[in-house]
C-alpha cells in the first residue's frame, strides 16, 4: 500500500516496486491458478441455493487482475441474484465491472492475469443424469433422465465448466462479427452447438434443431443456413448469435450490450425478439448494458455498479421511480431524453471514476457526489434494505435507518 | 441477398405498369433544371453556411483508361443554411451519410456536385493553398478521442500548434492564449505538461475542443463527438459544447445517431437516410410533428428511460439497404411500413410542406 501512496505522489512507480508487485503477483497467480486445474470431485463443488426461487446467486464475487501497476480489483464484492424466469438489468459505466461479472460467471475470465480470488456463483443446474463417466444414463423408454444440480461456479475446477458453459448459461456477445467463426457456414455453427450438448443427437436432428432456432429469430432459414458470417448484416448475426445461444435450451442466457453495436431501428428490433423469446424459452436472462432506456423497457430487476461495486439493486420500478443512490439519480438525470424540456443545463457528475489499481478506503462516489456529509469519509458503506427488494449502499440511508 | 431474408411483407396493390426507364430520365432531366435554378440563387448574407445540393460520389470500378463505370453515391443532394450562434443536428443511422457530409463540407472530402457557400463565399472549387486561410474558420471534432490526438505531443504542444501555424496571437502571447482557452475548456492548468495518454476519455475530448477552438472558429463540425464516452461525461461535454457556443457564437453541425443528445443540442435537424436528406426542419416541427414515415420509425425506436411508458412501435422490419446498390423509386420503400406502388418506382420530390420545413414522401403529396 505504501508503494502506491508514493506512486500517487510522484506519478511513477521505482522499478523495486515494480519488482515487488510483481513477486506478490506471482505468489497469488501461482495459487488461485493450481486451484482452477486442480482434479475435485463433484461432492467439493456441490452447493445450496439460499433461495430456490433463484436460479444464479452471486455472493461476495471478487475477480481481480494482477497487473504490473498492482491488483486491479474490478470486482470487488458484488452480490446478486437472478430469479427463475425474469430479466435483470445490469447497468453501469465502462469499466465498472459488469461485464467481468458476468465472464465470472461464464468462467472466461483471461488468465493467468485475471482471476477469481474469492466469493461464490451458485447456479441452479438442470442436466441430463450421467454415470461416473460422465455418460449420460437413458432410462428404460431411451429417453434421457434430468436432474437438478446446484453447482459452485466459483470453486468449479475450469477442466468442468463445460457441463455449464454454453449449455446451460448461454452467453450474447456484443460484437456479433467477432463471435462468429468466418470461415465455417451459420449452418455448421449453429449445428455444433447440439451436437456437442444433446448426447446422441444426429446431423439431421441437428440441422431440423437449427432450423427450428433461426424462425425463431424471425430468419429465413433456408437462406442463411448455408451463408458465412460476412454475408449478413449487423442485425442478422446478432440474431444469429440469438439463435446459437438458445439451440441448447440455456437456463440463463447472458446478454452483454446485445444492442450497443447496432443502429436504433436493429435495436428496436432485436429488443423486440429477445422479449419475445423471454416468453418462450423456460429461463432468465441477465442483460448487461449502459443503456438506461434499454433496461427501462427489458428489465424486471435492475443492478446498478460503480467501481466494481453494486451500490443500488431493486425492481425496475423502484430503481426508476425511487432511485436513492446519488450515483442513480444523477445517471438518470444526466441522460438527455426525447421527452426532456429545452433550454435546461443538462445535469452532469463531476469528475470521473477513481483510479481502480487505488481505491479509497471510503465511498467510492464521494468525490463525485452533491450530497455527501461528514460521515462518507468513514468505511465504505453497507447495504442498506428500504424496502423487502431495493438495497442500497449509501451513508444517506444507513442514518436514517438508523434514527428509525 | 439481406433484404429478402427478413420475415417482413410487404403490401402490394395491382395499379398499372410503371416504365422505370422513363421515369429515371424524366426525373434527372427535371432535378439537373431544379438544380441549376437554385445555384444560380444569389447567396443568403445572414448565413455562416450554405449547402446547396451538395453531392459526393466515390468511384466503386473504373475501366482501364480510368472512367468510372459504377459508384457509391454517399451524399446525395443535401442542401441548407445555418446563421451564427445555431446548431444543425444530422441525424440517421450508420451507412446514411452523414460523416461523408460532413467532411464534405469542410472539403476533407472533395464534393462531386453542388455547392458550398460559407460565410459568403463560394468554397466548393477552391485550391488547397486557397483553403489554408479558411480552414481557420471551420474545424472539425472527431467521435474517437483516442486516435484523434497525437501521443507524441504535451497538451500545451497541442494546443499552441494551431494557434502558432495560424498566427493567431504573438509568439509571445500564445502561453497565455492557451492557458485562457484551456480553462474555458474545464481543464486545468498543470495539465499544460502531461500527454494525451494521462488522461480519460472525457478529458481528451475536452482537449480536442479546445483544440478546434484555439483558432476562433466560426463553424465547428461534431462528428459524434459524445457516442464514444459515458453517460455521465456525455452530460459534461454537452454541456461544455453548449456554453461554448454561447460565449463564442459558434455554429455547429452536430452529427450523431443519438436522437436524445441530437434534440438535446440542435435548432434546426436533417434526418438522413442513404445519403439523402429524407426530412429537415426546426426542432420543434421535426419533433412534434414528424412527417416522414422513417423519421416517425426512428423516433419510436428509441428506448424510452421510463418504465411506466411503454411507447407505440413502429415496427422497420429489415435492414439499410447497401448504399452501393441502392432502392429504385424512393430510397426507403423497402422498409417503409406505408409503401405503395409508386414509392417503388418514382422518386418522390423534396419539397416544403410547411415554412422551413422540408421532406420527401409519396403520401404527404398525396395528402396535399
Amino acid at each position: 500500500m505504501a508503494g502506491k501512496n508514493k506512486k500517487a505522489e510522484r506519478g511513477y512507480l521505482t522499478g523495486r516496486e515494480i519488482r515487488a508487485i510483481a513477486k506478490a503477483n506471482a505468489k497469488e497467480i501461482r495459487r488461485l491458478e493450481a486451484y482452477k486445474n486442480r482434479k475435485a470431485d463433484e461432492e467439493e463443488f456441490l452447493t445450496e441455493m439460499h433461495d430456490p426461487d433463484n436460479i444464479l446467486e452471486i455472493d461476495g464475487l471478487h475477480t481481480y487482475f494482477y497487473t504490473e501497476q498492482g491488483v486491479v480489483k474490478a470486482v470487488n464484492g458484488v452480490s446478486y441474484n437472478v430469479p427463475k424466469h425474469s430479466v435483470v438489468g445490469v447497468v453501469g459505466e465502462s469499466g465498472c465491472g459488469k461485464s467481468v461479472t458476468s465472464m465470472s460467471v461464464m468462467r472466461l475470465i483471461q488468465g493467468p492475469t485475471g482471476q477469481i480470488a474469492d466469493g461464490s456463483i451458485r447456479f441452479q443446474s438442470k442436466d441430463f443424469k450421467r454415470d461416473a463417466k460422465g455418460n449420460p444414463v437413458k432410462a428404460e423408454d431411451g429417453s434421457f433422465e434430468m436432474e437438478e444440480k446446484i453447482y459452485d461456479i466459483a470453486k468449479m475446477p475450469i477442466r468442468e465448466i463445460h457441463r455449464l458453459r454454453g449449455k446451460q448459461i448461454a452467453m450474447i456477445f456484443q460484437e456479433p462479427m467477432t463471435s462468429l467463426n468466418p470461415v465455417f457456414t451459420i449452418g455448421q455453427q449453429l449445428d455444433e452447438v447440439t451436437l456437442i450438448h444433446i448426447p446422441g443427437a444426429t446431423k439431421q436432428q441437428a440441422k431440423e434443431k437449427s432450423y427450428e432456432m433461426l424462425r425463431l429469430v424471425g430468419i429465413i432459414p433456408e437462406n442463411v443456413y448455408n451463408a458465412f458470417p460476412h454475408e449478413l448484416s449487423g442485425g442478422m448475426r446478432q440474431r444469429v448469435m440469438i439463435a446459437m445461444a438458445l439451440a441448447a435450451e440455456p437456463r440463463l442466457i447472458i446478454a452483454d450490450e446485445p444492442t450497443t453495436a447496432l443502429d436504433v431501428t436493429i435495436q428496436a428490433q432485436i429488443l423486440e425478439l429477445l422479449q419475445d423469446i423471454k416468453n418462450k424459452i423456460d429461463g432468465s436472462i441477465l442483460l448487461i448494458t449502459h443503456d438506461l432506456g434499454v433496461i427501462a423497457e427489458m428489465a424486471d430487476y435492475v443492478v446498478v455498479m460503480y467501481a466494481g461495486k453494486v451500490i443500488e439493486k431493486g425492481t425496475v420500478m423502484e430503481i426508476f421511480q425511487d432511485p436513492r443512490h446519488p450515483y442513480t439519480i444523477g445517471l438518470q438525470k444526466s441522460k438527455p431524453t426525447m421527452t426532456l424540456d429545452d433550454g435546461v443545463e443538462l445535469y452532469n457528475i463531476p469528475g470521473n471514476v477513481p483510479n481502480p489499481t487505488n481505491m479509497p478506503n471510503h465511498c467510492y462516489f464521494k468525490e463525485r457526489c452533491a450530497s455527501c456529509t461528514a460521515c462518507c469519509n468513514g468505511e465504505y458503506p453497507e447495504m442498506v434494505q428500504v424496502s423487502p427488494t431495493h438495497f442500497v449502499a449509501c451513508h444517506l440511508y444507513g442514518e436514517e435507518a438508523h434514527n428509525d | 441477398m439481406t433484404e429478402n431474408m427478413e420475415t417482413s411483407v410487404i403490401e402490394t396493390v395491382e395499379t398499372p405498369q410503371y416504365d422505370d426507364a422513363a421515369l429515371a430520365a424524366e426525373y434527372q432531366a427535371r432535378r439537373q433544371q431544379q438544380i441549376e435554378e437554385d445555384l444560380a440563387q444569389p447567396f443568403d448574407p445572414d448565413c455562416v453556411l450554405e449547402v446547396r445540393h451538395l453531392r459526393k460520389c466515390f468511384p466503386l470500378k473504373k475501366t482501364m483508361f480510368g472512367k468510372v463505370t459504377k459508384e457509391l453515391v454517399a451524399v446525395d443532394d443535401i442542401s441548407f443554411k445555418l446563421k451564427a450562434g445555431e446548431t444543425l443536428g444530422i441525424v440517421g443511422e450508420s451507412g446514411c451519410g452523414k460523416t461523408t457530409a460532413g467532411r464534405a463540407i469542410l472539403k476533407l472530402h472533395e464534393p462531386t456536385g453542388g455547392q458550398i457557400i460559407f460565410n459568403g463565399q463560394d468554397i466548393t472549387h477552391l485550391k488547397s493553398s486557397q483553403m489554408r486561410e479558411i480552414r481557420k474558420q471551420m474545424q472539425i471534432i472527431f467521435q474517437d478521442p483516442y486516435s484523434s490526438l497525437p501521443p507524441r505531443d504535451t497538451v500545451g504542444g497541442l494546443l499552441s500548434e494551431p494557434v502558432e501555424v495560424h498566427g493567431i496571437v504573438p509568439k509571445e502571447q500564445i502561453k497565455d492564449y492557451v492557458l485562457e482557452l484551456m480553462d474555458k475548456c474545464g481543464l486545468r492548468d498543470y495539465y499544460f505538461e502531461r500527454y494525451p495518454h494521462e488522461f480519460s476519455g472525457g478529458q481528451r475530448q475536452r482537449i480536442c475542443i479546445a483544440r478546434a477552438l484555439s483558432v476562433n472558429p466560426k463553424l465547428v463540425i461534431c462528428d459524434e463527438p459524445v457516442s464514444a464516452l459515458d453517460v455521465s461525461i456525455q452530460a459534461q461535454i454537452i454541456n461544455l459544447l453548449k456554453q461554448l457556443q454561447r460565449e463564442m457564437n459558434l455554429a455547429y453541425v452536430f452529427i450523431s445517431h443519438d436522437l436524445s443528445v441530437v434534440k438535446f443540442i440542435s435548432d434546426k435537424i436533417g434526418v438522413m437516410y442513404l445519403g439523402g436528406m429524407m426530412e429537415f426542419g426546426s426542432k420543434e416541427d421535426i419533433f412534434t410533428n414528424p412527417l416522414h414515415p422513417y423519421t416517425k420509425a426512428l423516433f419510436s425506436a428509441v428506448p424510452n428511460p421510463d418504465p411506466t411508458r411503454k411507447m407505440q412501435r413502429i415496427a422497420l422490419g429489415g435492414d439499410i439497404p447497401s448504399p452501393a446498390n441502392p432502392p429504385k423509386g424512393c430510397r426507403f420503400h423497402t422498409r417503409c411500413p406505408y409503401a405503395k406502388e409508386i414509392c417503388k418506382h418514382v422518386v418522390p420530390e423534396y419539397k416544403e410542406y410547411e415554412p422551413g420545413h422540408f421532406a420527401a414522401c409519396h403520401l404527404l403529396e398525396e395528402e396535399q
